[in-house]
């Protein structure tokens, strides 16, 4: 299994230096920036959109809990169309290339900057969390090194491209990570498909039980429910004896195991329930909103409401818009980003169905997130496992390679535009803006990447989508009514999220509101945001209706 | 370093009066600047309705008729069939329909009526 690591992270990063070796000035990559055709950059787009939350998590939550998750997708393709309507063309005409930028040109206001920088920070802190937290559960998993060492790899991976690059992001790379992510999926996918309708037509619905004989290992001491008795071959120690390979014929009941164990269960034993994810069974995992969670209907309309209005907030996509050559082109390269997310998304799914026959252990320990990569070597054992999983692999540290990289140059490009400092006060920022999720990660609780990458877009949907719909949209914003809606949203919604990362698990309603805050956050921006900018009339910025016109009048009839 | 533009906007800090004289700047005639904002704003509601009214109907949908989730298409069940498959093409049809009809809003703008 190292090798297939090796191999991937090998092919990742060839990819990735052949791209990043040729030398750009700043003035050529300006000029050169220019002529990025819609598809050419609608392909970067979408690259550094698929991180490894969308890449790994969403089949892994498809896995742990069904049909509650496929609104997921759904949502985050439609938050592009939403981008699309509102935002690309106006912004584009702007000409401002951060979002810092757009809110300190619309209002003409330093305060109104530091506010919206302070916002970008905390969305890519949040961001960058989870694909720290997947590269180490894939590392962990594919290969049984510390998850700490996958955590490592993503740091140096971005660091060694931001450091000495400084600011350069270069479109063909993320264009070509984008088509390599797409046969990652597309190409298993077609595959995994074929061989489940010729080896059997088992229901995924069925309580899951393993497959084919599938050895678990504890990755902590843990309790475990047996559901329905079975013999399995122990290595470890289980319910406080230890045992060297010998089958123990386990009844219906708690038991426990220690970290370490390994325990062999036959084909057609049914998957022990966990303390770590609730196994949804039959029924309640394959119709929506029965899976016994929290409030599920407000759940999913917050989560819903938070991807498709967070999109527009996020900083490392609104900046690729300022390579298309004017409003139109950005406009027509948002509709081809929603045409080939549509295309990804139609994947994780199938993923997730299959992992829930094929990698039923994945429930038990909780790693969902892997799903996607145990399932080559599950589906089909020998060389051609061994090649789609190298195939995968490299997929799935391109997304977290892409996407690291993309948030850590926007995050940092915008607080070092605060800072100052040219070239070096790049550096410290890269590095600010890399160690605090590198800390939280940590600390965190929550297995599941897709888990915290809505808190990012919940933050980006309650601070910076008023912000941007007002600004676009809206003559009688003020720097006041700017400052009040973000500090109003961004701050409850930043405030949730840690909650969340830091394990305040709660019961009824705060808790459902501490999972999705957008429900209350959005609406809670919007209105401090319009109701102080009502307030304060008398400070509309001189310069709104040229900026007006500016953001809407086609380039070539200014 | 990517070459960064700073817009500058002249007497940005200044207040003014909140009634200022029509801008110079604004060549194309401020009446017809607002009823192009006005069209492209008309547009993007348009298609957010669609979108508001599809992701909040269908969870409601399910969560009302929970028989609808038992129901097979094809051997699949209908709500996997309509979220996996069925929704997507509505946004990449949304999409290229609102960039159609936001061009042509552009055209309307840019090539003034001709006199008859």
């Amino acid at each position: 299994m190292i090798t297939v690591v090796a191999l991937a992270l090998l092919i990742a990063s060839l990819l990735g230096v052949s791209a990043r070796t040729r030398p750009a000035h700043a003035s050529d990559l300006y000029s050169a920036s220019r002529e990025v055709s819609p598809w050419w950059n609608a392909s970067a787009i979408s690259g550094e959109y698929i991180s490894a939350a969308a890449f790994l998590g969403m089949a892994g939550l498809v896995l742990a809990y069904g049909a509650d998750m496929l609104w997921l997708p759904i949502g985050a393709a439609a938050g592009h169309v939403v981008l699309l309507t509102l935002v690309t063309a106006p912004l584009r005409r702007s000409g401002a290339y951060t979002l810092s930028d757009f809110a300190a040109w619309r209002l003409g206001s330093r305060t109104v900057r530091h506010a919206v920088s302070t916002c970008v920070v905390v969305i890519g802190w949040f961001y960058l969390l989870p694909q720290f937290q997947g590269a180490g559960v894939t590392l962990s998993v594919i290969s049984g090194l510390p998850v700490w060492t996958g955590w490592m790899a993503v740091v140096l991976a971005v660091g060694a491209v931001v450091l000495p690059g400084g600011m350069r992001s270069i479109t063909g790379m993320q264009a070509v990570q984008f088509w390599l992510k797409l046969i990652a999926v597309v190409v298993p996918g077609l595959i995994f498909l074929a061989v489940w309708r010729l080896q059997n037509d088992a229901d995924a619905a069925r309580a899951p039980y393993f497959h084919r004989p599938t050895t678990v290992t504890a990755g902590t001491s843990a309790g475990m429910r047996i559901t329905a008795p079975a013999v399995v071959t122990v290595r470890g120690v289980l319910d406080g004896r230890r045992y060297d390979g010998e089958p123990v014929r386990l009844d219906t009941g708690p038991h426990r195991v220690r970290a370490g164990a390994r325990l062999r269960f036959p084909a057609g034993a049914a998957v022990p329930r966990t303390d770590r994810l609730a196994l949804l069974r039959g029924d309640r995992w394959a119709t929506p909103f029965s899976g016994g969670r929290n409030h599920p209907l407000a759940a999913t309309y917050s989560v819903l409401l938070s991807v498709l209005l967070g999109t527009m907030g996020l900083p490392h996509l609104v900046v690729r818009f300022y390579s298309n050559a004017g409003g139109r082109s950005a406009r027509r390269t948002a509709k081809l980003v929603v045409l080939m997310l549509a295309a990804f998304y139609l994947f994780p799914a199938l993923f997730g169905t299959l992992g829930r026959l094929y990698t039923p252990e994945l429930l038990m320990t909780g790693e969902t997130d892997a799903t996607l990569l145990m399932l080559p070597h599950r589906m089909l054992p020998g060389l051609s496992g061994d090649l789609l999983t190298i195939l995968v692999a490299t997929g799935a540290f391109a997304a977290f390679a892409s996407t690291s990289c993309g948030v850590v140059v926007a995050v940092s490009g915008s607080i070092a535009g605060n800072l100052g400092g040219g070239a070096s006060g790049f550096r410290r920022s890269a590095l600010i803006t890399m160690a605090v999720p590198l800390l939280l990660v940590t600390l965190t609780c929550v297995p599941q990447s897709m888990a915290l990458i809505t808190l990012a877009f919940a933050v980006a949907a309650s601070s910076l989508c008023p912000l941007l719909v007002l600004g676009v949209w809206w003559s009688r914003l003020t720097p006041a009514g700017a400052v009040a809606g973000v500090v109003a949203g961004g701050g409850p919604a930043t405030a949730a999220g840690l909650t969340r990362i830091l394990g305040g698990q709660r019961a009824g309603w705060l808790g459902m509101l501490i999972e999705q805050p957008a429900l209350v956050t959005v609406p809670l921006g919007f209105a401090a945001m319009i109701g102080v900018s009502l307030l304060t009339r008398a400070t509309v910025p001189v310069h709104t209706d040229r900026a007006m016109v500016r953001m809407h009048v086609p380039e070539d009839h200014r | 370093m990517t070459e960064r533009v700073t817009v500058t906007v002249p007497g940005a800090r200044r207040r003014g009066p909140r009634r200022r004289p029509p801008d110079e700047h604004a060549e194309p005639g401020a009446a017809r600047v607002r009823s192009l904002i006005r069209a492209q704003a008309r547009l993007a509601l348009a298609t957010l309705t669609i979108i508001f009214l599809l992701l909040a109907g269908l969870p409601m949908l399910f969560a009302c008729a929970p028989g609808l989730s038992h129901v097979r298409l094809l051997g699949v069940r209908l709500p996997w069939l309509i979220l996996c498959g069925g929704v997507q093409p509505v946004w990449v049809v949304a999409a290229h329909r609102h960039v159609r009809l936001a061009e042509r809003a552009e055209r309307a703008f840019t090539e003034p009526a001709r006199p008859e």
